[in-house]
């Protein structure tokens, strides 16, 4: 991608390079080209779990080749501009343009100017309409799919919700067409169209061109159907058995130190516990799980063809997996000879979850996260957050006990009707886990304490019962932040605060409709990108962009949708009925509890549309023989 | 008391190609896990955070290519050469391939300390305006001055040091026949004090040639590759 002499000019010249341990390469003549991209940096694309799945899924076939496409940072994208070199996939340097498919996995909103710079800087035309036969098709998916309006414009399809099966059958649609829709060179551009609309025919597969946006009585665009061809709404892939899905067991190592440089396995996907705020939580249901002596197995195999030196379990709620301390004594018993670390990333508030947090981390205690999310009981109840201040200070004073000095506390702040009170409140309860800390440790141990409060902004997302809520207004949002600087002024908490500009965009367009393509094309070439590092991000530019298409960015963050409105991205069916989420806000302003239907019956979210049996797993599970 | 028998590795690698631009830290990184993959007997250390007892001759900056680079592995117990080869070779990819192995057992706890000296091949761009006469001049002058001092960035502030004593040797070496311009062939010192590197070389040949042609030719260099360590 770049020629030695401008490595030379860039910092960290290793993203560029490829050749990475376990790459797969693939002979030249392999019917299809498929292009992976993470648009964002090498470091941050490399760790993300979803990609290396899916590179397995396309590398495993003998029909396909895969390549890893990342966003080189800015200094390169200067120099490959100036010098008219393409971006690349990094296996074999092929030009972005010359792959049949470019998969773009869409995490964040902020990564949305990314996505068009990846685009261009890879010789394809950023908006699907002024493509040609012979382009890629630009799939997109992951999580902002799920509301795929606000880039519409851009993508030719998205693919909703688990990739695994839904990319294989894709793949397959694809090679069963006759050669002259098959071949990308010269595929003429009705062809294309009909490449598009056979796709539109698969489980899972929304194409944009096929729909009209049309105004509604509130002013949003819905899109509607051109003809039966489309489906009224494009339902969630939803794999319903992990134990039966690809694992990458021999994932490509970065060369430079990436986010999450780890060997990982999936021990649970979905979580049940009902947050109201947690997208994820509504979107990735059911709970489901890989079997234990799998997940062994597989742990294993990645160690032996990695050499890694720890192993991280990926789960939205770690200690939920049902058989979770036999899991952690089995990889301990494995991985400890082999000096391979064993981590969980996040630990539910309860002493259950500590005790977990103490068997993985038996000598080394680097740090323990808990997340209680709000300071007031009556905020906790309002979000479905199932943790009191008890448990809180129970877990704490069983983290200080095992003799953990480093604790990392994560809160929000703008949450739906919060008061100053409920912002305070986060300050009374940092205040009582430090006099827990005073109790229970030494003199010594106390001098070292060190307490690290994450605090976020509330984004309202799509497909959650806080979908119709606005983003706290800017005012608000700033009187808070300041309450809580003031509020806490202890030398061994450190506080971070997320940017509240960074809030209002990402508010702004995870709720938007098709009108913000254009905001976000004329943001990204008046020079936004990398708009989630600090260093990029230009507020300025976005108020503009938002301005030139008429529309006001703080009023699009913040804005109020009635519960019987039609929504942008009602398109898309993520298995949650719509009287589920509209009940769950009703119970949330009610501060009433929905339990985990796990352990409780079922709370007919809608679920059972998609997965009959729903729920795959419950609680406590009866352990056949034990 | 005598201090304990230790065994060890002493591994040359050859860090080429695109490998080149891994930093220090990635290429120790890499060879981390090169050495678990292989399942050596590797000693660890002990303690709360113990790590593999790997050490390095020297560090080579981001870009440069190595044909002997040296390292240290202790191993719990004395293998052969050849056991340390096969089981690592497969396990690195070709732009980081094991050269040889030689394995020592011994009280002494450092085996790479002694080094004093690095050879260098800078390759140079070819420039039709850099002739053989223009480059052999602007070596015989550096050469010939008694010292040459340069200014270097350390922690505390800006310092003068003069490298003329640390350059062993310098040569200028006509084109090859499969093209690429000149190349240039050093030796330079390699314990601390002494230290030169072959970018302040390359600086010093750079204005004795700019002097000469009234600042019309330049120097452009096309790949610095450390050829040794002794
Ligand atoms: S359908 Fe019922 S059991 Fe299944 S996830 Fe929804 S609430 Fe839980």
């Amino acid at each position: 991608m770049l020629p030695d002499h401008l490595l030379h000019q860039v910092q960290a010249p290793a993203r560029y390079i490829g050749g990475e341990v376990n790459q797969v390469l693939k002979p030249d003549d392999v019917p299809f080209r498929v292009a992976l991209c993470y648009p964002d940096t090498y470091e941050v694309g490399m760790s993300h779990a979803g990609l290396r799945v899916l590179y397995e899924v396309v590398s495993r076939r003998s029909d396909a080749a895969c390549e890893r496409v990342f966003l080189p940072w800015t200094d390169a994208i200067a120099l490959m501009r100036a010098h008219d070199l393409p971006l690349a996939g990094l296996e074999s340097g092929t030009p972005l343009a010359e792959f049949d498919l470019v998969g773009i996995t869409l995490q964040h909103e902020l990564t949305f100017t990314n996505v068009l710079e990846v685009l261009d800087l890879g010789g394809i035309p950023v908006r699907a309409a002024d493509r040609h036969g012979p382009h890629p098709l630009v799939i997109g998916g992951g999580p902002c799919a799920f509301n795929p309006e606000p880039l519409a414009h851009f993508f030719d399809c998205f693919v909703i919700g688990d990739g695994e099966e839904a990319l294989d059958e894709l793949l397959d649609a694809l090679a069963a067409l006759p050669e002259s829709l098959r071949t990308r060179a010269g595929r003429t551009d009705e062809a294309r169209r009909d490449v598009l609309e056979r796709l539109a025919q698969l489980d899972g597969v929304y194409v944009p061109a096929g729909y009209d946006a049309c105004e509604s009585a509130e002013g949003l665009l819905i899109p509607e159907p051109r003809d039966d061809r489309f489906p009224a709404r494009v339902t969630r892939r939803v794999v319903r058995d992990l134990n039966a899905q690809p694992w990458p067991l021999a994932p490509v190592i970065p060369h430079t130190e990436a986010v999450h440089d780890r060997a990982e396995i999936e021990i649970t996907r979905g979580c049940t516990r009902g947050c109201r705020f947690c997208q994820a939580g509504m979107i990735y249901r059911p709970a489901r799980e890989r079997d234990l002596d799998l997940l062994v197995e597989q742990a294993e195999r990645i160690i032996d063809h990695t050499g890694y030196d720890e192993l991280s379990l990926l789960s939205l709620n770690c200690p939920d997996y049902t058989r979770i301390g036999e899991l952690i004594d089995a990889l301990h018993q494995r991985l400890a000879p082999r000096r391979v670390s064993v981590g969980m990333p996040s630990a539910r508030v309860d002493t259950f979850s500590v005790g977990l947090a103490e068997r993985l981390q038996r000598v080394r205690k680097s740090g323990l996260t808990l997340a209680p999310e709000a300071g007031s009981q009556r905020m906790r109840d309002i979000i479905n957050k199932d943790v009191t201040a008890e448990d809180l200070l129970a877990a704490a004073r069983a983290a200080f006990r095992s003799g953990w000095q480093r604790l990392k506390l994560y809160f929000m702040i703008g949450l739906p009707r919060e008061t100053d009170e409920d912002v305070l409140a986060i300050g009374h309860l940092i205040a009582s886990v430090l006099s827990a800390a005073r109790e229970e440790l030494s003199r010594a141990a106390w001098g070292r304490l060190k307490l690290n409060v994450s605090v976020n902004t509330f984004i309202p997302k799509p497909h959650t019962p806080f979908q119709w809520l606005g983003l706290a207004d800017r005012q608000t949002l700033e009187r808070r932040y300041a309450l809580l600087r003031a509020a806490i002024t202890d030398r061994r908490v450190s506080l971070s605060l997320s940017g509240i500009d960074a809030g209002i965009l990402e508010a702004a367009l995870a709720r938007g409709d098709r009108r913000l393509g254009a905001v976000i094309e004329s943001a990204w070439r008046a020079g936004a990108i990398f708009d989630g590092w600090r260093e990029c991000f230009e507020p300025g530019r976005w108020h503009a962009a938002f301005a030139e298409h008429g529309l006001e960015l703080n009023a699009c963050a913040s804005r109020l949708l009635p519960v019987e409105a039609r929504l942008p991205w009602d398109i898309i069916h993520a298995g949650i009925a719509r009287e589920f989420l509209a009940a769950e806000l009703d119970r949330a302003r009610r501060g009433e509890p929905t339990p985990d239907c796990r352990a409780a019956r079922c709370a007919d979210c809608g679920m059972r549309a998609l997965v009959p049996d729903c729920p795959p797993i419950t609680w406590p599970r009866a352990e056949a023989g034990a | 008391m005598q201090p304990p028998v230790r065994h060890f590795a002493i591994v040359a690698l050859r860090k080429a190609g695109a490998l080149r631009f891994l930093s220090h830290l990635d290429y120790a990184r890499a060879l981390d896990r090169a050495i678990r993959r292989a399942r050596l007997p590797v000693k660890y250390s002990e303690g709360f955070n113990p790590s593999a007892q790997i050490s390095f001759a020297s560090a080579l900056p981001v870009g440069v290519g190595g044909e002997r680079e040296l390292c240290q592995i202790e191993l719990e117990r004395p293998l052969n050469a050849d056991e340390v080869l096969r089981a690592l070779a497969p396990q690195l990819p070709d732009d980081l391939a094991v050269v040889d192995v030689r394995v020592v057992s011994g009280r002494q706890r450092r085996h790479l300390s002694g080094l004093e000296r690095a050879d260098y091949e800078i390759e140079l761009s070819p420039d039709p305006d850099l002739g053989m006469n223009l480059l052999e001049d602007a070596v015989g002058a550096f050469l010939d001055a008694g010292t040459w001092p340069v200014l270097r960035e350390t922690r505390s502030g800006t310092r003068e040091v003069d490298i003329r004593p640390g350059v062993h040797e310098l040569h200028a070496i006509t084109p090859g026949s499969g093209g690429g311009g000149p190349r240039l062939q050093m030796s330079l010192a390699l314990q601390q004090d002494s230290l030169v590197k072959p970018s302040e070389v390359v600086e010093a040949l750079r204005r004795l040639i700019a002097d000469r042609t009234q600042g019309r030719v330049g120097v452009d260099v096309a790949r610095v590759t450390r050829l040794g360590m002794h």
